[in-house]
């Protein structure tokens, strides 16, 4: 007999449908969840940002140079790249800078898959790459603060609004990715010092980014009705200033504290000395770093109010405060590596040049709360937030530079990067010291003021035309560490560990498969590689245990 | 009843119980509360500190001279407060897998958010303050007749 019928399980199995093919291109950009490509086009996109406002910096620097009168440029027009140069710097290039390298290294180092919150971190990004083109198509349509347009004004606050929006969502993905999806045995006293410094400075970004939003929205509705509160145009950078002085300034330095602290003790091949403490360091930090409580004050008629909080008991106590974690960890770090084995690797000289700047800012700032020298005023605080921000964006790129594996898959030309920190970090110190020497001679900070108060006019046009030339350095070596980035390096495969790293990142490939890990195993130390790789498992690691030759 | 043999039979085989979630969205929630909670909180020293200062400076609160658009200002919150419970609404029917629901909610909420803040001029806002000329000729405060009494 011939059987023509096909058994019944066959018969009876559904068609299963052929999987689609995973989106290529263009919809594998734009439509990815994945924390790896979000954090990225973070990276990319606001290191473009950054560049724009290196150079306008740079102009507003040669626009100093002649105090005189305004060379180039309309008064008008240097008053608002005033502005821009601090906004564009830390809201469109530092805090997203973080951010994207936050989102593609955390999950990797705490053993999650993913972020937190995918979709929402992807949407974050694209309503930060909207929103902060709106805000630049604002101040081009004469719109920025002080700009004459006042419905362009309004445009810039609605967009500026957006953008605080779009970084605290981000940040509340990478935060809730450290708290919630760390790996079996993975505490928080053993978490990674990057990811921990992001829980820190995250949690302060959640408490100061919405403060800002909520001032924003005010003077919105100011500028919308009737202008009568907040003083019009004129008033807007009045009320972003304060996240440009100390203490809120210091908030942005916070990561790069972590990512310094994770560089050092791979590159000294031994466990960072006194983790526990670095921690309580780095937390210390983030808790004076938060400042919304410093504001200029509020009037109705827009014009400032003298401050009851300048020269008071908590702001010089804060301005002190903040020298004792940023130093206890300079310390910890030159105690890690004077017991280690130290190989002089391009993220650790980067990380050196970061520490060094942002020591300096900081130490810049316990001065500026010295009422007897009175420089908050002047361009000594523009040299803080230089060196702050300038130590900060090192950081980041020597965490860009140690982290490539697992970001691009490949390891960044050594002699390229190392160039462009030196040029950049010189550059930038040159010009932090040559503004702060001017501001001794009480230069105000604030472009197109009074110069009744100067003393020593040509002296400090000489020091504003070498500011201006280390502007110009800072913005070379920037953009040398941003054609690294994009530079092919002729090696087509990096190993998976090729720093002989220490914690859970350097445990997967590089760069990672969807998911980044096949298994995570049970972590033990805040060091588990360095562990798996020197310690005898069953004694335990000991806090000063040097590597093997 | 108590269980017999038979049960405790079955579920011997029954999977181990999954590990406890993480509370992702505990956690996530609670982190972007707190966030806007310092939104009110920066409203609320705004407010206040404005009005000690005026005060302070021997005036009383509201100033003289300062006309307030209540009428705009009022609208807006009682838009807003609906468009709270537009969306508490479309929250419950996402719960119940109520699609048809859920998208005319979520609709009444965007369209109760534009109403907040048209783009338009309102009634409120079409006084000799606020208006296009005015805005334009007003954007800075060191223009002439535009200083605040």
């Amino acid at each position: 007999m011939t059987v023509t019928e096909a058994p019944r399980d066959v018969v009876e199995a559904p068609a299963r449908p052929a999987p689609s093919p995973p989106p290529t291109g263009l919809a594998a950009v734009v439509g990815s969840g994945d924390p790896r490509t979000v954090g990225r086009l973070f990276i990319g996109t606001s290191l473009l940002f950054l560049l724009m406002a290196g150079v306008v910096a740079v102009l507003v620097g040669f626009e100093r140079v002649d105090l005189s009168g305004f060379e180039v440029l309309d008064s008008d027009i240097v008053r608002q790249l005033f502005t821009l140069q601090s906004i564009a710097a830390v809201f469109l290039g530092v805090l997203p800078l973080l951010i994207g390298l936050a989102t593609a290294v955390v999950p990797l180092q705490v053993g999650a898959s993913t972020v937190a919150f995918p979709r929402a971190s992807a949407a974050a990004y694209w309503t930060f790459l909207a929103s902060g083109g709106v805000v630049l198509a604002a101040y081009a349509l004469d719109g920025g603060p002080f700009g004459g347009d006042a419905e362009a004004v309004s445009l810039f606050v609605a967009a500026f609004i957006a953008l605080l929006v779009a970084l605290a969502v981000a940040t509340v993905s990478v935060v809730t990715t450290v708290l919630t999806l760390r790996a079996p045995g993975m505490t928080l006293r053993r978490t990674p010092l990057f990811s921990w410094s992001m829980v820190v400075g995250g949690t302060v970004w959640l408490l100061t980014l919405p403060v800002l939003a909520a001032v924003m929205l005010l003077v919105y509705l100011d500028l919308q009705y009737g202008q009568q509160f907040l003083g019009g145009s004129d008033g807007v950078y009045d009320r972003i200033a304060w996240v440009f002085w100390q203490p809120t300034l210091y908030v942005v330095a916070v990561p790069a504290l972590g990512i310094i602290a994770d560089v050092v003790p791979v590159f000294a091949r031994r466990r960072h000395h006194r983790h526990a403490v670095a921690m309580g360091l780095i937390g210390l930090f983030g808790a004076l770093s938060f400042g919304a409580w410093a504001q200029i004050g509020f009037s109705v008629d827009g014009q400032s109010n003298p401050t009851d909080w300048l020269y008071d008991g908590v702001w010089i106590a804060v301005g002190f405060l903040a020298i004792v974690p940023v130093a206890g960890l300079l310390g910890l770090w030159a105690a890690t590596l004077a017991g280690g084995r130290v190989r002089m690797g391009t993220p650790l000289i980067l990380a050196l040049f970061a520490g060094l700047l942002i020591g300096g800012g900081v130490a810049a700032g316990a001065v500026t709360v010295i009422e007897e020298v009175d420089v908050v005023t002047t361009t000594w605080a523009s040299g803080q937030e230089l060196l702050v921000v300038a130590g900060t964006l090192l950081a980041a790129a020597a965490g860009l530079a140690f982290w490539a594996p697992k970001l691009y898959g490949k390891l960044l030309p050594d002699g390229l990067v190392r160039l462009g920190a030196t040029v950049l970090a010189l550059g930038a110190g040159v010009a932090a010291v040559a503004y702060g020497i001017a501001g001794l001679y009480d230069q105000p900070r604030a472009v197109a003021a009074s110069l009744d108060g100067v003393s020593e006019i040509d002296t400090v046009e000489t020091l504003n035309l070498v500011a201006a030339v280390g502007l110009v350095a800072a913005v070379v070596g920037g953009l040398a560490i941003v054609t690294a980035l994009v530079a092919p390096t002729g090696r087509r495969t990096v190993a998976d560990d090729p720093w002989d790293g220490h914690t859970l990142e350097w445990a997967t490939s590089s760069p990672p498969p969807v998911g980044n890990f096949a298994a995570v195993p049970e972590v033990t130390s805040e060091a588990p590689l360095y562990d798996a790789r020197y310690s005898d498992a069953s004694a335990g690691p000991a806090e000063s245990t040097e590597a093997p030759a | 009843m108590a269980a017999s043999s038979a049960d405790i039979e079955v579920f011997a085989g029954a999977p181990e119980a999954e590990p406890p979630r993480p509370r992702v969205l505990l956690v996530g929630s609670a982190l972007a509360s707190g966030a806007a909670a310092m939104v009110v909180l920066a409203l609320v020293a705004v407010y206040a500190r404005m009005r000690a200062d005026v005060i302070a400076g021997g005036d009383r609160w509201l100033p003289e001279d300062v006309t307030v658009q209540l009428s705009p200002g009022n609208m807006g919150m009682v838009t807003l407060l609906m468009s709270a419970v537009t969306v508490a609404w479309a929250v419950y029917s996402l719960r119940n897998d109520d699609r048809v629901h859920a998208y005319l909610a979520f609709g009444l909420s965007i369209l109760l958010g534009a109403a907040t803040s048209p783009p338009w001029p309102t009634a409120g806002s079409s006084s000799a303050w606020a208006s296009p000329a005015r805005r334009r000729r007003c954007s800075s405060s060191r223009s002439p007749g535009c200083t605040w009494p």
